[in-house]
């Protein structure tokens, strides 16, 4: 016997023929579950995103979107994982099926309901994002140190305009809350500068430049500059080490690197 | 009947079984490409190590179609201006020529579906040895087990191999092979390039592979410019090479896929009643088309700059990198949507048979199915977010791509509802489709992360990417190939794949897969750069257990090499429709015969999913003008 | 169907073993690939006292003297001989001594004019001491740079003081062998210190790879391990 068109809209009955109602049953769990995960999400964020990585205003902004989309995506991991653990924990057959399933067929409610909602939250995440975006392109201030960054293959050359200083080598010096502005330029391939801790990332392109948005570091300590894109060779070899440094030491630092304040 | 008579019979014989076959073809070939890079060689001089290995390239693709016969019908029937008789075009597809159908250029598709089907097997087999290259490296850190050279050049081997072999899975094998008797048709549209687009995927195996002659190539699968200009050694060229006659294979499938699918439909079969697995390979062709002429045009452009000393991407000439990047991701976009609708679409079409329910939404599945291709092709900007290339449009592509996940929400919900108040009978190729829905959610929602701009800036370029990727690429693609895999090749080998071994590989893969690429999310949160020869100490717990996780996957590979071989040699007939399903090439027997179906084609007239009631054992009568449903003309058909 | 004969069990361990020996095959085929990418045999410093040794490598113009099978292309490379894979003795101070045998290309980045971190901040070029030489003099520079979250940074970068282009050829000792295919060298020495062991690695940032302007300069030997890129490793002997 056939039951054509049944809704399977979340929240009306299913007729009981003595069948527990499965509809409700696999809300009820992918709701606790989804409390339990965005509750475990929470408690497990300073362990997955160490403190260290959220040492500049842009890279803490950065991680609070990371948590809110992952905060997000529970409910939307658990509809899949409940509702597919569900089915085949209550409607598995043990041997070749000698009857058909139920034939469902998603009602127009459902279909409008259901692309209703994946919309909204499709545009949730684009303002969320676009808000973040335009927030990072605030125009810098007077006191942004321009940091000129040159990349070859394989080392990162540091220059300081504002101070006549030109470094390279394996280490260079930050102020803390001082806004910083990164501006990048390759002498060869492209390369990939990125500062993960501080979030920032760019490419060097060969004969162009290109700027990162201005951020401020929050909290002195070591983080380290990659390259993150494949340039040779040597290109996991492509680091130095960046000191967020208090602006006093910093001063020290660039006078005895020979430049001038 | 004197013996010289029989040898000379048998000497022929010989010369006309292996010439013109696939035998001919790499002799030639191989011959030509030594000739004409020589004679490259003397003309281009020293200076140029690049031109001896194009001509030699380029000399072994056309001689190897001289010698495998492909130009035959050309002097035959072109010239010689008249048509093929039915008995040639016979002979062209194989008939009464045994095993060595599958050595020559024969245009009957179930040939070419098999053909495509070994050559992916293969490909999937050689590619993953690169995987686990990879993960030996970095399952310890420092540049220990490889030069940093070699393991840039295992890292780009992997990737082409693995996106060549991805995107033809399911086109090649089952589009080829399944698809034409889906839609009712003996053959496809252009039977000729069918043969042509498997042996250019042929000839395009040994080209790139000869690359670890020449000192492999730097850039990974993307082959950025400028570093692939830059590079001396000829060992780029491979890679130029290889994509160049992969994306002319391409091409000649996809048009003859479109216009099968258009014009050779059977009686009945409106755009209404075609099944998923149709919708999908069509879109995934169309979009395929759409972009694949973007990567040729931009390898063609490496090729000059390297040959022929052009500077399109070189700056200091006036060049600019960031065309390649435009050329490359236009294509790149779109071409991991080509690689993911065609599996999205298998998983549906599998999981209709094992839950014997129709697809839930069939309507709304296929306009999300067409939602994903249209969208795909407005995207590729997301890559160059941090390019510093067109910063004013990272807004808008930002807006597009986060929009794809509305059609791809659809495919969810019509997979969750297939599967709910379902018979859920749980085969393999059932767990691979449910394998497909838990990485695919994991895979998808992690794009977002990707897709926004403030959590790109902390991931880009890094692990969290390389993870992403693997989830839906593999995690999707590959485990709907695998669903598929084990559902059809009863039906195309005639024989049933050893159950426990299947599960065994199902278990193996999935759990050696989510162990091997979460630790690997974990690694790019922590902010570990991708393409990582020598890997930073704070990382290197995150991929020892990688590594460890990818024994597990290692160890699923043998064991479905096993499956394959123990089932060739001495596995059990199956029957003619093993699963009980409802589409047209279960209606047939196996092995299939040479023409598909008998004397009528099927009239077509509803959808193929519906399963009540239980048909008996399927029709063996070839004449049978059988619908593509069983279910009796009384039951309400729920055609949605 | 489920068979669980003993010899289906045997074909699975059998099957998983052929497949791991058939990765290890291909692991230890790609490393023997000479072509591919290779670190040439490891070449010790001389110890010359519980805390220093003398590390004395040399700069030629091509690779006949220590690639002498390298293929039509390489044979024509700049290269470092006897060896690009370094091994130093752990908290020591090293003196490099190179003898220079090629002439110089332009620097385009005057960073790698100037001498770094070696002890005193100098060098010697035929006994003379100097901290920097002209950008257009070197032939090549030797540069030292750690790895990522090295424990012990080291990083070392001198110029070597090309030889003049018409310099004529001598006859000599290089390294134990009488030759007459190369000029009179410059000599250029230095000294550095080295801390707990760890793995570095180095190479040239003059490009020297081709006569074209950038980015061809760095490609060829320069980007190739076994010319003029390597591994330094600091250990305990």
């Amino acid at each position: 016997m056939s039951e054509p068109n049944i809704e399977g809209s979340a929240g009306s009955a299913a007729p009981a023929r003595q069948e527990p109602n499965h509809i409700r049953r696999a809300v009820i769990l992918w709701v606790v579950l989804s409390i339990i995960g965005i509750i475990v999400v929470i408690l497990i964020t300073p362990f997955v995103l160490p403190p260290a990585s959220s040492a500049s205003d842009l890279s803490n902004a950065d991680n609070l979107t990371m948590v809110a989309l992952t905060i997000l995506s529970v409910p939307v991991g658990m509809f899949v994982f409940v509702f597919l653990g569900y089915s085949l924990y209550a409607f598995k057959v043990k041997e070749r099926p000698t009857e058909a399933g139920i034939p469902l067929q998603p009602s127009p409610t459902l279909q409008i309901s259901w692309l209703g909602i994946t919309s909204l939250l499709c545009l949730f995440l684009l303002i969320w994002g676009l808000f973040a975006f335009y927030q990072q392109t605030a125009a810098a201030s007077t006191n942004t140190l321009v940091v000129r960054v040159t990349a070859q293959q394989w080392l990162w050359t540091f220059d300081y305009p504002q101070y006549g200083l030109s470094v390279q080598g394996q280490e260079i010096d930050l102020p803390v809350n001082r806004p910083v502005q990164f501006v990048v330029t390759s002498e060869d391939v492209l390369h990939g500068f990125s500062i993960h801790a501080l979030a920032v990332r760019v490419d060097a392109n060969p004969g162009e430049i290109t700027t990162t948005s201005v951020i401020t570091p929050v909290q002195t300590g070591n983080f380290t500059v990659n390259c993150v894109e494949l340039c040779g060779l040597y290109h996991s070899y492509m680091w130095e080490a960046v000191n967020v440094v208090s602006e006093s030491t910093f001063e020290s630092w660039i006078t005895s690197q020979g430049g001038h304040l | 009947m004197t013996t010289q008579a029989t040898e000379v019979r048998r000497r022929t014989d010989l010369f006309h079984t292996l010439c013109p076959s696939v035998v001919s073809g790499i002799v030639l070939g191989a011959a030509a490409a030594v000739v004409f890079g020589f004679i490259a060689h003397l003309l281009a001089g020293e200076d140029n190590p690049d031109a001896p290995v194009a001509a030699a390239y380029t000399a072994w693709v056309i001689f190897f179609f001289i010698g495998i016969g492909a130009f035959n019908g050309i002097f035959k029937w072109g010239f010689g201006r008249r048509e093929p008789t039915h008995e040639e075009e016979m002979a062209l597809a194989g008939k009464d020529q045994g095993l060595w159908r599958y050595f020559r250029f024969t245009t009957d598709h179930k040939v070419v579906g098999m053909q495509y089907l070994a050559t992916v097997l293969v490909m999937f087999f050689i590619g993953s040895m690169g995987a686990f290259m990879i993960r030996l490296e970095q399952s310890r850190p420092g540049a220990i087990f490889f030069n940093p050279q070699t393991y840039n050049t295992i890292v780009g081997m992997h990737g082409i191999i693995m996106i060549v072999t991805t995107i033809v899975m399911v086109s090649g094998p089952f589009g080829n092979f399944i698809l034409p008797i889906m839609i009712g048709a003996r053959d496809m549209a252009f039977p000729r390039l069918n043969a042509l687009s498997y042996w250019l995927l042929f000839t395009v195996i040994p080209m790139f592979i000869s690359t670890l002659l020449f000192a492999g190539f730097p850039t990974g699968w993307t082959g950025y410019a400028p570093l692939s200009v830059q590079e001396l050694t000829p060992g780029m060229d491979a890679y130029c090479f290889t994509i160049i006659v992969f994306g002319l294979s391409v091409t000649v499938a996809a048009i003859n896929i479109v216009t099968t699918v258009i014009t050779m439909r059977t009686k009945g079969m409106t755009w209404g009643r075609l099944p998923v697995m149709v919708w999908g390979v069509l879109l995934s062709v169309i979009l395929g088309l759409t972009a694949f002429p973007s990567f040729i045009i931009a390898q063609t452009l490496v090729l000059m700059d390297r040959i022929f000393q052009t500077s399109f991407f070189i700056a200091a000439y006036g060049g600019n990198n960031w065309l390649y990047e435009h050329l490359f991701w236009f294509m790149g976009h779109p071409e991991v949507y080509v690689i993911a609708i065609p599996a999205l679409a298998v998983a549906a079409e599998v999981a209709t048979v094992f839950t014997r329910k129709p697809v839930y939404g069939y309507k709304l599945l296929i306009g999300g199915l067409i939602g994903i291709a249209v969208l795909s092709v407005l995207v590729w900007g997301h890559h160059l977010y941090l390019s510093g290339s067109e910063n004013a449009l990272d807004g808008p592509f930002m807006l597009d791509t986060e929009l794809i996940s509305i059609p791809t929400g659809v495919f969810f919900l019509a997979l969750i509802g297939t599967l709910w108040r379902g018979r859920i009978w749980v085969t393999v190729p059932m767990l691979f489709v449910c394998a497909v829905l838990v990485n695919f959610v994991i895979g998808g929602v992690t794009g977002i992360y990707l897709a926004d701009l403030p959590t790109d800036e902390l991931l880009h370029g890094g692990m969290f990417v390389t993870a992403h990727f693997h989830f839906t690429l593999v995690g999707a693609g590959v485990f709907a190939f695998f669903s598929g895999f084990y559902y059809w090749f009863p039906k195309m080998v005639g024989k049933r794949l050893n159950t426990g071994l299947g599960q065994l590989h199902f278990w193996l893969f999935e759990i050696g897969f989510v162990g091997t690429f979460l630790s690997l999310f974990y690694a790019g949160l922590q902010g570990e750069p991708r393409w990582s020869a020598n890997i930073a100490p704070p990382f290197a717990t995150a991929n020892l257990i990688a590594s460890l996780f990818a024994i597990l996957i290692a160890a699923s590979v043998f064991v479905a090499v096993y499956n394959v071989i123990i089932t060739l040699a001495r596995g059990e007939k199956a029957e003619t429709n093993e699963w009980g399903a409802r589409t047209l090439e279960w209606t047939i027997p196996t092995p299939v015969p040479l023409e598909n179906f008998g004397e009528e084609l099927p009239v077509v007239t509803s959808l193929p999913y519906n399963y009540e009631p239980e048909p008996v054992a399927a029709a063996e009568s070839p004449s049978a003008p059988a619908s593509g449903s069983a279910g009796t003309p009384l039951q309400p058909q729920s055609g949605d | 169907m489920k068979q669980h004969s003993s010899g289906f069990i045997i074909g699975i361990v059998v099957s998983i073993i052929l497949g791991f020996s058939i990765v290890a095959g291909i692991a230890l085929g790609l490393r023997a690939s000479g072509g591919l990418g290779y670190e040439p045999d490891v070449y010790r410093a001389v110890k010359t006292g519980p805390n220093s040794a003398t590390l004395h490598i040399g700069t030629f113009p091509d690779s006949a003297f220590c690639h002498p099978n390298a293929d039509a292309q390489k044979i024509e490379w700049v290269t470092y001989c006897p060896s690009t894979t370094f091994e130093v003795p752990a908290n020591s101070t090293i003196t490099v001594i190179i003898d220079n045998y090629d002439s110089a290309t332009s620097l385009i980045n005057d960073y790698f004019s100037k001498v770094h971190g070696t002890i005193g901040g100098t060098m010697t070029v035929n006994g003379k001491t100097m901290s920097q030489i002209s950008p257009d003099a070197p032939g090549h520079t030797f540069t030292i740079q750690s790895v990522p979250n090295a424990p012990h940074p080291i990083f070392v970068s001198v110029p070597i003081m090309g030889v003049a282009d018409n310099a004529p050829a001598v006859t000599q000792q290089i390294f134990g062998v009488t030759t007459s295919d190369y000029p009179k060298p410059n000599v250029i020495s230095f000294q550095f210190r080295t801390g707990p062991p760890g793995t570095y690695i180095w190479h040239c940032y003059d490009p020297c790879g081709n006569d074209r302007e950038p980015p061809y300069g760095f490609s060829g030997p320069m980007s190739t391990t076994g010319y003029m890129a390597g591994t330094m490793t600091v250990a305990n002997y």
